[in-house]
């Protein structure tokens, strides 16, 4: 019990969900930083799942 | 079976369907145990995360559904349950978005592959409406501020009365009754037409899917 709420804390000290969302703008471009990650998570996944070999193909995932 | 009996089963509506659908999707084609060798890569998975993310979400639904929003607010089950509801819809739409970059790049509509890239696009059009009725029934204050921000946008379509976001009951039905239906149908369909047309090949493979060396059971 005690390692979750050390584990909760550390969340909350890294993603405060509490406060108002912080962004990040440039000119007209506006994005919060929560939706950026995502994004970018998705585009890494992405490049990951094209060039990161698959188990057992005979030539590395081409 | 006598040629009396077969021009019997012809003449019956059923009989053609049966034979007409196993003429399309013979048993070996429906459930394949081979695939051919350039599924061989990670990002073919990401149509199968999609679905796997959309089980989840089905399954987590239906248990909101029994139990209710004052289980799903007040008990730390409840809360668990709701959480897993929500993570999966997040995680089905980042997989269900790679997948869309995949098949982009490789023009997965060739090989008059169009209506399977067709219902892929309905298939998540209808997921985002999914998923915005869900955000305005989760009744919280979240879901009060997401209604009436949107009642503004949905009024200046026109569409304001037929679907009014700001009555819980409509969205709600629209949530767990038609959109999942919706989606589900439409995911069957585009899972069949995967499955008819064969998973469209690279740019370089001009040879039939089906007929270039396979690798085993899972691809």
């Amino acid at each position: 019990m005690d390692a979750i709420i050390v584990a909760q804390g550390l969340i909350a000290a890294l993603v405060d969900l509490n406060g108002n969302g912080s962004y990040l703008t440039w000119g007209w471009f506006s994005i919060s930083y929560g939706n950026l990650a995502v994004i970018l998570v998705m585009v890494a996944l992405f490049l990951l799942a094209l060039v990161v070999p698959f188990p057992g193909s005979k030539d590395g995932g081409e | 079976m006598s040629q009396q009996r077969n021009d019997d089963l012809s003449t019956q509506w059923s009989a053609r369907v049966r034979a007409r659908a196993v003429q399309a999707l013979p048993p070996d084609k429906l459930l394949p145990d081979r695939q051919p060798a350039y599924v061989a890569s990670w990002i073919y998975l990401f149509g199968a995360l999609t679905m796997t993310a959309l089980m989840v979400v089905i399954a987590t639904g239906a248990v909101l559904s029994i139990f209710g929003p004052t289980w799903w607010h007040t008990s730390s089950v409840g809360h668990f349950v709701n959480s897993l509801h929500l993570w999966s819809v997040e995680l089905f739409f980042a997989f269900m978005v790679v997948h869309l970059w995949g098949k982009f790049f490789m023009a997965a509509w060739r090989g008059n592959r169009q209506l399977t890239w067709i219902t892929g696009v309905v298939s998540f059009v209808a997921s985002i409406l999914a998923a915005f009725t869900g955000y305005v029934s989760q009744t919280n204050f979240d879901s009060q501020w997401i209604a009436t921000q949107a009642k503004d946008g949905i009024n200046s379509t026109g569409g304001g009365a037929l679907f009014n976001v700001l009555n819980f009951g409509q969205m709600l039905m629209w949530h767990i009754m038609l959109l999942p239906l919706a989606v589900t149908a439409i995911v069957i369909l585009h899972v069949l037409l995967v499955r008819h047309k064969g998973v469209v090949p690279p740019f370089e493979d001009t040879t039939e899917p089906l007929a270039t060396s396979a690798i085993g059971s899972e691809a």
